[in-house]
């Protein structure tokens, strides 16, 4: 690079560096920052916490333009603790990542951002450990329906809890 | 924040040496924290806004309990260890500031300039803005320049 391309460089990053100053200003960005910090999902010092509801297209407006971060944050906020946000209508795409993600699928990108990162914050938000659950659909026999039936009766526990404890004799006893 | 922590871990390790000492157990030895990334970066305190999600990159491979009780400590404060971070991509000549050491463990920071090259080589799209910032507010010497080139950091692409 030469000293002249080298300082057109500075020139344009701090161009981008201004409109990045006037940006920060806009209150879309404090709010969702600030919820963010609030919910210790996100460190910025010079945010002050706030505790009010998110909207999907401030998040995504503050992603895109200032702070990619949140992008990584969102398809999880979807999932884990979506009472952070209004039931706003949710972008094609990131309905897609959601379902995606939901299927522990992290092939692609959402807006630039690779599906792992977004995934990485699955666990870490809301319970933490805990993934979403799966959806499931699978034949038995009339016998086999008879059975969970009443197992479901004498127990007093829905089919699917005696099916998740079956898995987990399954488990123990291999 | 990460040097309270680390003070909880040298105390830790402390206490884990007393006894070990009584059992009649190996002790553990001195330890070094490299920490790279973002949180170096907030730790740098730099000129511009910097705001990081609550993943801790150490670049050194520690042994494994050590890692589990700094994790552990870094968790009671919402944050944690990154478990990818030793796989990070950092130019060999990154230099570290060290800013704090206990009896037992010490603590270093990646200087921004090295955690800023490996943003720009490893994922230049995400991180335009912090580096546009980084190059705007911070003082940009030659040798930045050179390393770019050595490890074929397209600037031009910001």
């Amino acid at each position: 690079m030469t000293k002249g391309q080298r300082q057109e460089l500075l020139e344009r990053a701090k161009q981008r560096a201004k409109v990045l100053e006037t940006l920060r200003n806009d209150e879309r960005y404090h709010h969702v920052m600030g919820r963010l910090r609030y919910e210790n999902m996100i460190d910025a010092p010079g945010i002050q916490p706030r505790n009010f509801k998110l909207r999907i297209d401030d998040i995504l407006w503050v992603g895109e333009n200032i702070e990619p971060r949140v992008l990584e944050l969102l398809p999880a906020i979807l999932i884990k603790t979506p009472r952070l946000i209004y039931k706003d209508k949710i972008p094609k795409d990131l309905q897609q990542v959601k379902n995606k993600l939901l299927r522990g699928d992290t092939e692609g990108k959402f807006r630039d951002i690779p599906l792992e990162s977004c995934y990485q914050w699955i666990p870490r938000l809301g319970r933490k450990d805990k993934l979403p659950s799966v959806r499931k659909i699978f034949y038995l026999s009339a016998q086999d329906d008879q059975i969970l039936k009443s197992a479901s009766k004498a127990t007093k526990q829905p089919e699917a809890q005696i099916i998740r404890d079956a898995l987990k004799k399954f488990l123990t006893k291999k | 924040m990460l040097t309270q922590s680390i003070k909880e871990l040298d105390l830790w390790i402390q206490l884990e040496n007393d006894d070990a000492l009584e059992a009649g157990r190996p002790l553990i030895g001195k330890v070094d924290i490299k920490i790279i990334g973002q949180a170096a970066l907030l730790e740098a305190n730099l000129s511009f806004p910097i705001a990081a999600t609550q993943d801790v990159d150490c670049f050194n491979r520690i042994q494994s309990n050590i890692w589990a009780k700094f994790n552990e400590i870094l968790e009671s404060k919402g944050k944690f260890l990154d478990p990818h971070a030793p796989e990070a991509w950092m130019p060999t000549e990154t230099e570290y500031e060290l800013v704090y050491k206990g009896d037992f463990v010490s603590l270093f920071i990646a200087q921004p300039m090295y955690v800023i090259l490996s943003k720009a080589k490893m994922a230049m799209t995400k991180n335009k803005n912090l580096i546009a910032e980084y190059l705007a507010n911070e003082v940009i010497d030659d040798r930045f320049f050179e390393l770019a080139e050595k490890y074929q950091i397209k600037l031009a692409d910001l």
